[in-house]
């Protein structure tokens, strides 16, 4: 879509326009995939993530101040659905219940990637975005709507965090919660 | 392995690739998007939601004591009290009003209790618990009825926190609606949100987060996520994140005046409802200007039996009778009847101020006074500066709107973050530095004309 299309479609979106709504995610879908299956293990968590974040944005659209930003609230919404889900699922699921598809394409590095899940919030989507979604810090904070320097002390936070852990898991002396 | 190693790590981790989207994905997007509402209901909400919003009224002026907010559009709220049943029909007139009377006495009583329970900190925390840097944050109830929003908490430390205080942000829907403290800047449109808590212990603090001007559509949602996001706890760093769906909360109680209306030369004052909350005390009106004065702006001020002032808020005009819908804190719990005081401002094109350095900390036995001219003066008799806030007291100027502004002389002005009412009434600005030297500047904006043709008293039952 043309950067005039778009423009359009988010101003007809915002004052009421369905069709010009669904043209608007309809073009970002890939994307919303993408970040939803950065931040969640299976393709139905994603599913329902998008659905949950397109149903707020619809109903919230009307409220939305900068038209500019449509991009960057919609993705905030899917991140708080994926948070949302995520919780959910650590709370009603076995621990032992493997994720129906692998986290991303190519990941190999199995310890790792159970540290990073065993992150706090907000550590875990920050380093999810950083590392796996390869999202600039200046892209997280507009998106996340935290000022950069809060993120770099949060990554640098998560990092210490995570060598701590790996260098543990390393020796052999703890094995993660299952 | 050191932090750099990790970043090497990292890097041999693949990244998501632009594949396309699954086709079970896919469809559930187009079914979503399929099944979306028509957008007529929702736009004109939104419209009106719009309209007003562009209307916002910022002014701050205390011995009438109005602050002006921004009034969104109501959410009509739920016709039925919850928890007044309708007697039955085949009652007599006569027995049906006292069973009535009664039920609403029981409903407006249980009110009160909450009320009063929740502003002595006695209802039970045991929603969920976070742990960072050895202080643990254990969440109370969380009560949004779409208005106001208030959040109960509980903290405890291994060791004592000093200069205790919280900076957090809240969330709800995923845009940040209000702060605690010092956590960002606040641009001005972001409801600042209470921090009232007692000192059980060094180690043990119980307190509530509120607010009652809650500028945000999104909150008048049946459902809405929830979160509080705190980063500082006193002097010590760190993240407390906690993350709920809150249900809206409908008022406990609607107490109906629809015929309530009243006449005089400045408009027509329609009173159509009033809602009490656990959170909130809302007015539904409606209000026809006939005065065309440009300098005038139009509030309503709500006070009671007590003496409690509630706050102000800014008057907006209707053409055909259309509500609008005020909000203010929540009752008062010893309060017998509301009195709801429109009134106007009679804006000056031009001010008149005064300053005066603070060389002592004024007391109600000795004052400072602040001369502004044309014989008008503040008496400020309070100026508490304490770690998390600096709050200034002064008495009222019945009639006349006086601004205050708080400079430290050496850095500028102190932003403005709080204004009390009821009780414990007064300016609240930022924390300033122990070695700062205050000035205090008053400013008359004019007069405030109260219009008692308008007036609309309300005996509770």
């Amino acid at each position: 879509m043309s950067e005039l299309a778009w423009k359009t479609d988010v101003q007809l979106a915002c004052s009421g326009d369905r069709e010009a709504f669904s043209r608007l995610v309809r073009d970002m879908q890939g994307e919303l995939y993408r970040m939803a299956r950065t931040l969640l293990h299976g393709d139905e968590d994603c599913a329902d993530a998008i659905q949950e974040a397109i149903m707020k944005a619809y109903r919230s659209i009307p409220k939305l101040r900068e038209p500019a930003y449509f991009r960057t609230w919609m993705f905030r919404i899917l991140i708080h659905e994926c948070r949302r889900i995520y919780h959910k699922n650590k709370r009603m699921l076995p621990m032992d219940v493997l994720p129906d598809r692998e986290a991303p394409t190519g990941e190999t590095d199995l310890d790792l990637r159970d540290a990073v899940n065993r992150l706090d919030e907000p550590l875990r989507t920050l380093v999810k975005l950083h590392y796996y979604a390869d999202l600039s810090l200046a892209q997280i904070a507009e998106i996340m709507d935290v000022s950069e320097g809060t993120l770099k002390s949060r990554l640098h936070r998560a990092r210490r965090q995570l060598v701590k852990w790996l260098n543990v898991s390393e020796r052999g002396e703890i094995g993660y919660e299952c | 392995m050191n932090v750099e190693e990790l970043e090497t790590r990292f890097q041999g981790v693949g990244k998501w690739e632009e594949s396309s989207i699954p086709t079970a994905v896919a469809q559930r997007i187009e079914q979503t998007l399929a099944a979306l509402p028509e957008r007529g209901k929702q736009r004109s909400m939104a419209g009106r939601t719009r309209a007003l919003a562009a209307a916002v009224v910022a002014l701050v002026v205390v011995g009438g004591g109005i602050a002006g907010y921004s009034a969104y559009a109501p959410k009509i709220l739920g016709e039925t009290p919850i928890k007044q049943a309708a007697p039955s029909s085949e009652l007599s007139s006569d027995v049906r009003t006292e069973v009535e009377g009664k039920m609403s006495l029981l409903a407006i009583n249980e009110l009160r209790d909450s009320i009063r329970k929740m502003s002595v900190k006695e209802t039970e925390v045991s929603g969920a618990a976070v742990s960072d840097q050895g202080i643990h944050v254990r969440l109370g109830y969380v009560i949004n009825d779409g208005y106001a929003l208030s959040v109960r908490y509980s903290i405890t430390a291994d060791r004592p926190i000093q200069d205790f205080n919280l900076n957090a942000a809240i969330r709800v829907d995923g845009q940040t609606v209000g702060y605690v403290g010092n956590a960002e800047e606040d641009d001005g449109k972001r409801a600042i949100f209470r921090n009232e808590f007692s000192i059980v212990s060094a180690t043990q603090y119980e307190g509530i987060l509120s607010t009652t001007y809650y500028p945000f559509e999104g909150a008048r949602m049946q459902y809405t996520d929830f979160e509080l996001d705190i980063s500082r706890i006193g002097n010590v760093n760190g993240e407390w994140v906690f993350d709920a769906e809150v249900r809206r909360q409908e008022p406990s109680l609607i107490i109906r005046n629809s015929n309530e209306t009243k006449t005089s030369k400045q408009g027509v004052f329609e009173l159509s409802k009033i809602s009490l909350s656990k959170v909130s005390t809302g007015l539904e009106y409606a209000f026809k200007r006939f005065d065309s004065e440009k300098n005038r702006i139009f509030a309503v001020e709500l006070t009671d039996d007590t003496g409690y002032r509630y706050g102000g808020v800014a008057l907006r005009t209707s053409e055909n009778s259309e509500m609008n819908y005020a909000s203010f804190p929540s009752l008062n719990p010893e309060a017998k009847s509301l009195l709801i005081r429109p009134l106007y401002w009679d804006m000056k094109s031009t001010s008149i101020k005064g300053r005066a350095n603070v060389e002592s900390l004024p007391t109600p036995d000795d004052p400072l006074i602040v001369p502004i001219g044309q014989d008008k003066e503040l008496v400020v008799t309070a100026i508490e500066r304490r770690p998390d806030r600096t709050v200034v007291r002064s008495l009222p100027t019945p009639g006349d709107s006086i601004g205050i502004s708080l400079y430290d002389i050496e850095r500028g002005k102190v932003p403005l973050i709080d204004i009390l009412f009821g009780k414990e009434s007064g300016m609240v600005f930022e924390p300033v530095p122990s070695d700062a030297k205050l000035q205090i500047v008053a400013e008359f904006h004019g007069k405030l004309v109260y219009l008692p043709e308008l007036e609309v008293q309300l005996n509770l039952p």
